[in-house]
């Protein structure tokens, strides 16, 4: 795994406009950085990220059984009572999930750790999946990057094969909605309908604002529709704690990723998996914050269950230093993980993100920060395979 | 091979698009006009008519179709569509702009050469040449160096409406680049 600087393509900011990537520069900030990549040999990507990964996945459903099967698990997960049944009825029934993304400490040496798992709400799936797919194959025709190299991006072509296995059991349409107002949540959830038009699935589009709420407690679109499948990059923990929450049960409504989903997005998962596995090379010691905990010490990171984009996270590595992110989300239980410090590159911490479709690996995206606490002000770097 | 053999966007896009990992590529020469070819110095004058008699027979047929000129004029410029009626009504299809021949065992192929389009909005903000099937192949006349299916004749029409160069109709291989080089 190296970083390697390259040049920009001069007209990427085009190519971006007319592939409906709008979200590539953030509040004046870039986002989409091109001006250097990973290279990872192949036996990186499937030894040490394609293999852990599916062998992740596969811990963490495992573990789903064993949380509806406890109240006390439920209760240390901070799932709210109103939704359990519900929950496990969704799980009981088989509904589908669609996608999440492990966040993984990686230097292409030695076992990758896992940081979390982003199995609701998952974003940087455009610029994974798609633009930097595109980077690769003009970076190629144009000579910068050699015939050989590839990429370990087969997101696309899973997100379009598994729509294409749920869709005869979805109710019809399928609405897409995300925040109205966040250009990169709209970007992403352009995208997957777009992967589900191409896997021939109706669909249609609405704002979570724009959600209606009927007499009869169904959950209705501007034209009075019922809305009875839908995909919701909108945090399940959210849906849960406002104001149409409740009728979410009693609605009939099926969504994508379902409410199970809501197990596994919570970084309760983290001391569970370490208790069902203690030692495993891919996972980092994690236990549940209690009244009785001692201060944070040094080497340990702190994290809420509830949380997204290294919000409210605090991190003491061994040699003392503090590193705070504020945020949010103060307001659930905590869990605390061995600080494991991610990897620098001229300059730049970097995360692997890796991609799981249904219940594949698919693929990977990297983020740079320049802090230690990846946030939603890191940048996007493309990767290829190259031996 | 660990991507995606070809990646697609339908809605997201400003038009639909399909990307096809890169292919082999194979040199090929694009000209507006019978006296460029000859002063071009590549062929003889005889192949070079020959070569563009046989895109001109092509043309008519295998030009990308459209049932509003407005459609047409939009993707190819105003006053760039001719009407065309092949017994399903009246269709619109782009002007003839360029015919381009590519290369084989190192022989220019003139008898199997092809009519070319000259596309607003296959190429970002500027223009450029595009195949029948919507591919495009180079932004100016000259040597370019194209993916080999982009070069073979076509088989069939499409037609199309608004936004041209719908789902099946694919803008593959060399994808955006008048300057591609390698594959």
């Amino acid at each position: 795994m190296r970083r390697i600087a390259i040049a920009e393509r001069a007209d990427w900011r085009d190519t971006a406009t007319q592939l409906g990537f709008r979200f590539h520069t953030i509040d004046g900030e870039p986002y989409w950085d091109e001006r250097a990549y990973y290279a990872f040999t192949l036996r990186q990507i499937e030894d040490d990220l394609e293999d852990p990964t599916a062998e992740l996945h596969q811990m963490a459903m495992d573990l789903v059984g064993d949380i509806l099967r406890s109240e006390t698990l439920m209760d240390q997960l901070a799932v709210p009572a109103a939704y359990r049944d519900w929950i496990a009825e969704s799980w009981r029934r088989g509904e589908p999930h669609l996608y999440g993304r492990m966040d993984l400490a990686y230097n292409g040496d030695g076992p990758a750790k896992l940081f979390e798992l982003n199995y609701d709400t998952p974003t940087s799936l455009y610029e994974a999946a798609f633009f930097q797919w595109v980077w690769l194959e003009q970076q190629k025709e144009r000579g910068l990057l050699p015939e050989a190299a590839d990429q370990y991006n087969l997101i696309q072509d899973l997100l379009v094969e598994t729509f294409a296995t749920i869709a005869p059991d979805l109710p019809k349409p399928l609405y897409f909605s995300a925040v109205r107002d966040s250009l990169e949540d709209q970007g992403t959830v352009a995208y997957l309908r777009d992967c589900a038009e191409q896997a021939g699935i109706d669909t249609r589009s609405i704002a979570i604002e724009d959600i209606g709420l009927s007499t009869d407690s169904r959950f209705t679109d501007l034209d009075d529709y019922v809305i009875e499948a839908l995909f919701k990059l909108y945090p399940l923990e959210f849906l849960f704690a406002e104001r149409f929450g409740p009728a979410l049960p009693r609605s009939g409504i099926r969504l994508i990723e379902p409410p199970w989903k809501a197990l596994l997005s919570n970084k309760g998962i983290l001391p569970l998996l370490w208790q069902k596995h203690p030692g495993h090379p891919n996972l980092l010691e994690a236990h549940f914050e209690t009244e009785t905990s001692p201060a944070l010490a040094p080497g340990w990171v702190r994290k809420p269950m509830y949380s997204r984009e290294g919000a409210n996270v605090t991190l003491i590595l061994p040699d003392g230093s503090l590193h705070v992110a504020s945020g949010p989300y103060d307001d659930s239980p905590w869990i605390r993980q061995a600080a494991q410090p991610l990897p620098l590159f001229d300059g730049n911490y970097a995360v692997v993100g890796s991609w799981v479709v249904a219940d594949r690996p698919a693929g990977i995206g990297i983020r740079e920060d320049t802090t230690l606490i990846t946030r939603d002000t890191s940048r996007f770097v493309p990767h290829v395979i190259l031996d | 091979m660990k991507r995606s053999s070809t990646v697609r966007l339908l809605l997201m896009g400003t038009a639909p698009v399909l990307l096809t990992a890169c292919e082999p590529q194979e040199e090929a020469v694009l000209y507006k006009d019978v006296a460029e070819c000859v002063a071009g110095a590549r062929l003889t004058e005889d192949q070079c008519r020959a070569a563009f008699d046989h895109a001109k027979s092509e043309h008519e047929r295998v030009a990308p179709r459209y049932t509003s000129q407005n459609d047409c004029e939009t993707d190819f410029g105003s006053g760039k569509c001719q009407a065309v009626n092949q017994g399903a009504g009246i269709q619109f299809i782009p002007l003839m702009a360029a015919y381009a021949l590519g290369y084989y065992a190192g022989r220019p192929n003139y008898s199997q050469s092809q009519p070319l389009y000259y596309s607003y909005t296959s190429y970002g903000s500027s223009g450029g040449f595009v195949n029948s099937g919507g591919q495009p192949i180079s932004r100016s006349t000259g040597a370019a160096t194209v993916s080999r299916s982009a070069m073979a004749a076509p088989t069939r029409a499409v037609t199309m409406s608004r936004s041209g160069f719908g789902s099946s109709s694919s803008a593959k291989g060399g994808w955006g680049g008048g300057r591609s080089s390698g594959s």
